[in-house]
């Protein structure tokens, strides 16, 4: 029942243990839940993947871009996400780095 | 407590280097002295990045130290990364997510730091998991371990503030603003004040970080003042908390630059961003413009930064290493043609890409002997902010006042280390464009035999002139003729003789400390404040030591000779392997310094480990010290 574990959660990409949830339109910790919760099925990953192009493993901090990658992460039991929750100030936070 | 040493870390755009710019800022609205660093990996975003922070209620500090008093992590991988560094009766405020974590876990962390630290962890027998760590730092190093709720602030803040997940880095470096707040008894006001400033325009964001600073405040009751500072002896005045960049920026505007190219590179963009900020410049009706140019290359930034110069206006660009070596070949055209131009370069740690994000010192001789051929150029260094920015002024008055090119040669600590300086007095600031030429002359001779620094028309002005790489005459037409080819050579390089006698000795180096010292400690740029921190508490150990801040590296001032008459009573201080400024004196003047601190990790020196390495070269005999502290 941890929103961590729920279809709706967007991890933010630094700080997964916080991020957006569009069911209650707001900020979340992991460790929360509520009514909404429906836990993250591997079909909804593959099509997020067909859909989008990518699903985010929250364990490994990872882009997953391929149905086999997709599959591994979610066999070795990693928390996965369908995106991550885009920081758009996170820019500011960085150097120009090159 | 009057000086607290502390490190904020996290994951590289997590919301440290917006918990710098509000803690430097409020302390120093308290008053407090601040010096700041900023330590991060090349791929910008998610690995580990740390703040290496010094406040200080007597003196505004001048370098770093460990061990540290206070570590605020807001991941796992701060704590596995930075025990070492706490000393005893630390604090470690963590994030109570992580507890559980053991270090496998941590994505982000490179494999020879894990593998390093669970080593060492093992020796001691810990689990390399965040409980296991801080119960051990708790039990050996009476270390209070703070866990906080991050989830649960932030929570509770949204509801209260209905906090947007787009700008959720902005509220984490809430969390450790306020944490640290909190435990040094820092006004609430000044805190405000502080968000006021970072956040101007947001007021919405002030109050949801203040809504933040509450929840900790409540959080953290038990430990409120736990690392309390006392009440600032300083009276700060009317100053300016700013970075080595933006120092840098801000004298290139007071110096009349018009000019600036740049190809993004770090350490060195973000002097060019704050620059673009500032392209429409209006100063009580006086209205200017520096055009700012983001070039295809580096060859492309000097070529346009020469052209401009051309045309009449002080242009500069910007860079670090691998840039300036693409950029060597306009050097010397710029050396061929007599073209002041300034280049402000940023060493980071080399060779090629090398520590792209780090410090280094290592290119001091291949900025004074870059180029082909033989010519006249200027490499002038900085030691602190305050200095850097007259020095910018003083880099632009040189080269137009001999026609050479100046390298202004910084690095990676100075253009990332944040601190309060007073407001400089732009009374002290002079403009010296040199001898030029606006009306029409009858035979104008653009490089005229009759001066070593010859008038100077702009090209688009009523006279005309040529500019060419090849060796030239006197109106710039090529000319390979061996007598006008050697008056030709003789006349630039005499420029050398000049610059050295009639730049102010002041520009040329600063002797710090003792009058009659036993032992002289010799060092250039960013070393400055860690050099003068030790030779001060050398002092107190009954050491007599001085410090020769070297300023113009090249033409090497001769002066400085009398400060080295006992070459075995003085140590080089440098971050490179060679420490190459040895090299440098023993070229200029002949005197041969055996004795160097060196450091090439990428990080800085900090005092403790300098004071430890002077004090081995004295009472040991040891020849070097290599130093390594810092994660």
């Amino acid at each position: 029942m941890k929103c961590g574990k729920c279809v709706f959660f967007s991890p933010h990409i630094s700080f997964p243990w916080v991020g957006y949830c569009p069911m209650v339109g707001r900020v979340v910790g992991e460790a929360g839940g509520c009514n909404s919760f429906r836990e993250i099925s591997l079909n909804e990953l593959l099509n997020s993947l067909e859909a989008r192009g990518c699903a985010y493993c929250i364990t490994c901090r990872l882009t997953l871009t391929s149905r086999e990658e997709l599959e591994e992460h979610y066999r070795k039991g990693h928390t996965l996400s369908l995106g991550t929750a885009i920081d758009e100030e996170q820019h500011l936070e960085t150097y120009v780095a090159d | 407590m009057v000086d607290l040493d502390f490190i904020l870390g996290g994951p590289q755009g997590g919301g440290l280097d917006t918990a710098m710019n509000i803690l430097s800022r409020a302390f120093t609205a308290a008053n407090y002295g601040f010096l700041a660093e900023r330590e991060y990996f090349s791929n910008v975003v998610g690995r580990h990045s740390y703040i290496h922070a010094r406040v200080s209620a007597s003196s505004v500090p001048r370098s770093l130290r460990y061990p540290i008093r206070l570590l605020v992590a807001s991941d796992a991988e701060t704590v596995f990364t930075h025990y070492l560094d706490l000393d005893v009766g630390a604090v470690v405020i963590y994030n109570e997510v992580d507890s559980g974590k053991t270090i496998d876990e941590i994505p982000s962390m490179e494999d020879e730091t894990k593998s390093r630290v669970s080593m060492l962890l093992g020796r001691e027998g810990v689990e390399p998991r965040v409980s296991s760590l801080v119960k051990h730092l708790s039990e050996s190093k009476d270390v209070t371990a703070i866990p906080l709720n991050y989830q649960k602030i932030l929570g509770e803040a949204s509801k209260i503030r209905s906090i947007k997940p787009g700008t959720l880095s902005r509220y984490i470096s809430s969390v450790i603003v306020s944490s640290v707040s909190v435990l040094t008894g820092l006004g609430k006001q000044y805190v405000r004040k502080a968000l006021e400033r970072v956040f101007s325009g947001r007021p919405e964001l002030v109050e949801d970080n203040m809504v933040i600073f509450g929840l900790v405040e409540s959080e953290m009751r038990g430990y409120a003042g736990l690392l309390k500072l006392g009440e600032s002896s300083m009276e700060l005045g009317k100053h300016m908390v700013l970075s080595g960049n933006d120092v840098i920026a801000i004298g290139k505007i007071v110096a009349g630059v018009r000019y600036q190219s740049y190809y993004p590179i770090t350490p060195a963009a973000d002097e060019s961003l704050l620059l673009e900020r500032y392209a429409s410049i209006d100063v009580e009706g006086v209205k200017g413009s520096v055009v700012v140019i983001q070039t295809e290359d580096e060859i492309a930034a000097i070529t346009s930064a020469i052209g401009a110069s051309l045309v009449g206006v002080r242009a500069s660009t910007s860079t670090s290493g691998p840039g300036f070596d693409l950029m060597v070949e306009g050097l010397s055209f710029a050396g061929m043609n007599e073209v002041p131009v300034v280049i402000t370069y940023y060493q980071r740690g080399g060779p090629s890409t090398g520590l792209p994000t780090r410090g280094a010192q290592s290119d001091l001789l291949s900025a004074v002997f870059a180029g082909h051929g033989e010519f006249s150029k200027v490499v002038l260094s900085s030691g602190d902010h305050l200095e850097a920015f007259y020095d910018v002024v003083e880099a632009f008055n040189i080269a137009e006042r001999y026609q050479v090119p100046v390298i202004h040669l910084l690095d990676k600590f100075f253009a990332n280390t944040i601190t309060a300086i007073p407001v400089p007095e732009l009374g002290r600031v002079r403009i010296e464009r040199g001898v030029i030429v606006r009306e029409q002359l009858k035979d104008y001779k653009r490089f005229s035999l009759d001066h070593i620094v010859s008038p100077r028309a702009f090209i688009g002005g009523p006279n005309v002139m040529w500019y060419t790489g090849d060796e030239h005459n006197e109106y710039g037409h090529i000319s390979e003729d061996p007598e006008n080819r050697r008056r030709m050579y003789e006349k630039r390089l005499a420029k050398y003789e000049l610059i050295k006698r009639e730049v102010d000795s002041r520009l040329k180096y600063t002797y710090h400390g003792h009058e009659r010292p036993d032992y002289v400690l010799i060092g250039w740029g960013s070393v400055k404040g860690v050099c003068l921190d030790a030779i001060e508490e050398l002092g107190r150990k009954g050491f007599r030591v001085g410090y020769v801040n070297l300023k113009m590296l090249w033409p090497f001032p001769d002066e400085v000779v009398k400060h080295l008459e006992d070459p075995e009573r003085v140590i080089a201080i440098e971050h490179s392997y060679e420490v190459q400024v040895r090299a440098l004196i023993s070229l200029a003047t002949g005197v041969r310094i055996r004795r160097k601190v060196a450091k090439y990790t990428g990080r800085p020196i900090t005092l403790y480990e300098l004071v430890e390495a002077v004090e081995r070269i004295v009472s040991k005999g040891d020849e070097e010290v290599i130093l390594v502290h810092g994660a």
